[in-house]
């Protein structure tokens, strides 16, 4: 038990110590060296194309028409399905994706770099709402989009960032709790703050569609999502693999399961069915029209931000159908029953500046039976529809159960 | 029409007299055998444990009333409760 207190330590300091920063905007294939051709990487853990949900095999088809191995959709879903497309999960290669979490050789991938432990983490840039990739959109619109964001505005905004030599974003993420984010469902204060860094930079740099550009961020609030997604794998990706620590350094979902991956069991992932989110769905939806839980942007919940830091974001309580800021309170400090320990560089003002808390042992988690919550989108079950409404949801415990089994085999204790 | 005095006598008589097995027990505990007339006649004030929801409703209906958060224990699999106490979960 001493072991594993210390390598929770260890794991969390890690975790506090990174120092995250926007680096770049770079194609995949530059920056994915194992990255190969005809391979498309997904959000979640692994899968085969026979398990895909519906906004999954509608990426799928869209991301091969985009890299241009079928001339049409059709072809694509034939591609997909004769075997002849790898699908690895993003996790695999350092990288996450929202939703569906599409990732191919061709697409412009935002670099974040931790200078305190020299690793990098990469995410899709994000595309928009309505119809994009990530909720399984992939007709000539979503296409001629992402072709935009790889040739146009991704060089674009790394020409901008490099030239300032990166955007350090930890300090960003604590003026963005302050002003209403909790980084998962709201971005619009962190978007709005990047903005105002790169602007100068970007109209110094930019030859092409500055003003479509500008207006491309301006529009999304959810912009700084993948940003914050990219950071959150950058900060977490150190505390992965130490010896005898039960903390949890992947939380992903595909649409069909939820994995999780422990710091001490190495790569392996325990996964449970995905879950549907319980929350309000825009007018016109029922429950029925809803697909299961999906997407790696749960990876920000590991850093103790989204859920986590639900306190931090009264604007966002309602639309998730969380109830009253009392609970998102609640919400926030349940969750430190299940962590190590506070980040004191993140702070909430709803909890009298308390840390949002960071760590999740699945020791906790089983013993109190209190599951990490998870602030979500959710898609429609029917690709290329769109986000239908938002949420809370919770990982299957059986994921926590099978990693303590695990983990409780690796170091001979029966 | 029942008076309210015939009301208390009959909880009185139905209640436990100073040598049932309640009362006894009670003594034994250091405790003090319930006073009806003081449950009757007083505001109730009530602890509320487990579901919020209990005391959420008292609560709007202006009763005074304190919520304990708690749950039942969380491992029902054997396996894992022994996995946990070696492991300090």
């Amino acid at each position: 038990m001493k072991r594993i207190g210390e390598a929770n330590a260890e794991a969390h300091r890690r975790i506090l110590a990174a120092e995250p920063v926007l680096a770049d905007v770079r194609l995949a294939r530059d920056v994915l060296p194992r990255l190969g051709d005809r391979t498309i990487l997904h959000a979640g853990p692994p899968i085969t194309w026979e398990r895909m949900c519906g906004p999954m095999r509608g990426a799928v088809a869209g991301a091969v028409v985009f890299e241009g191995w079928a001339k049409d959709l059709e072809a694509a879903m034939a591609l997909a399905a004769s075997g002849a497309i790898a699908f690895e999960p993003n996790h695999h290669h350092d990288a996450v994706g929202p939703m569906t979490g599409m990732t191919t050789r061709g697409m412009a991938v935002l670099v974040v770099e931790n200078r305190a432990f020299g690793n990098r983490a990469f995410c899709t840039v994000n595309e928009g709402v309505g119809n994009v990739m990530r909720f399984g959109g992939n007709d000539a619109e979503v296409i001629e989009r992402l072709r935009w964001i790889a040739t146009t505005a991704g060089p674009a905004l790394g020409a901008a960032i490099r030239k300032r030599g990166g955007i350090p974003l930890k300090g960003l993420i604590a003026r963005g709790l302050a002003m209403g984010d909790e980084m998962h469902m709201r971005n619009a204060a962190c978007t709005s703050l990047l903005l105002r860094e790169l602007a100068g930079d970007l109209a110094d740099t930019c030859e092409h569609d500055l003003g479509r550009i500008l207006r491309f961020v301006a529009g999304n609030d959810m912009f700084f999502l993948n940003v914050a997604m990219a950071l959150a794998k950058a900060a977490v990706a150190p505390a992965h693999g130490i010896a005898h620590s039960t903390v949890v350094t992947t939380m992903a979902r595909n649409g069909t399961d939820f994995g999780i991956r422990v710091s001490g069991t190495g790569d392996r992932w325990f996964t449970g069915p995905a879950q549907m989110a319980r929350g309000l769905l825009f007018a016109g939806y029922s429950d029925a029209d809803a697909n299961q839980d999906i997407g790696d942007s749960c990876i920000t919940e590991t850093v103790g931000l989204g859920g986590f830091a639900m306190a931090a974001a009264p604007a966002v309580v309602g639309f998730l159908g969380a109830g009253r800021l009392a609970d998102a309170i609640a919400h926030t400090r349940r969750m430190a029953e299940i962590t190590l320990g506070p980040n004191p560089e993140w702070r909430l003002p709803t909890l009298d500046m308390d840390g949002v808390p960071v760590g999740i042992d699945i020791r906790k988690v089983l013993s109190t039976g209190v599951l990490p919550v998870i602030n979500t989108a959710i898609a429609n079950r029917l690709p290329g529809r769109g986000q239908i409404g938002a949420g809370v949801v919770h990982p299957p415990m059986a994921c926590f159960e099978q990693a303590l089994v695990a983990f409780a085999e690796l170091n001979g204790v029966a | 029409m029942r008076r309210r005095g015939d009301y208390r006598s009959g909880m009185a008589r139905e209640g436990p007299t100073s040598d049932s097995p309640a009362a006894q027990a009670g003594r034994r505990l250091g405790e003090t055998p319930m006073k009806t007339d003081d449950l009757l006649e007083s505001e109730p004030r009530v602890i509320n444990v487990g579901l919020r929801s209990f005391a959420d409703d008292l609560a709007s209906c202006n009763a005074s009333v304190v919520h304990v958060d708690w749950s039942p224990p969380a491992v029902t699999d054997p396996r894992i409760a022994s996995l946990l106490a070696k492991l300090g979960g």
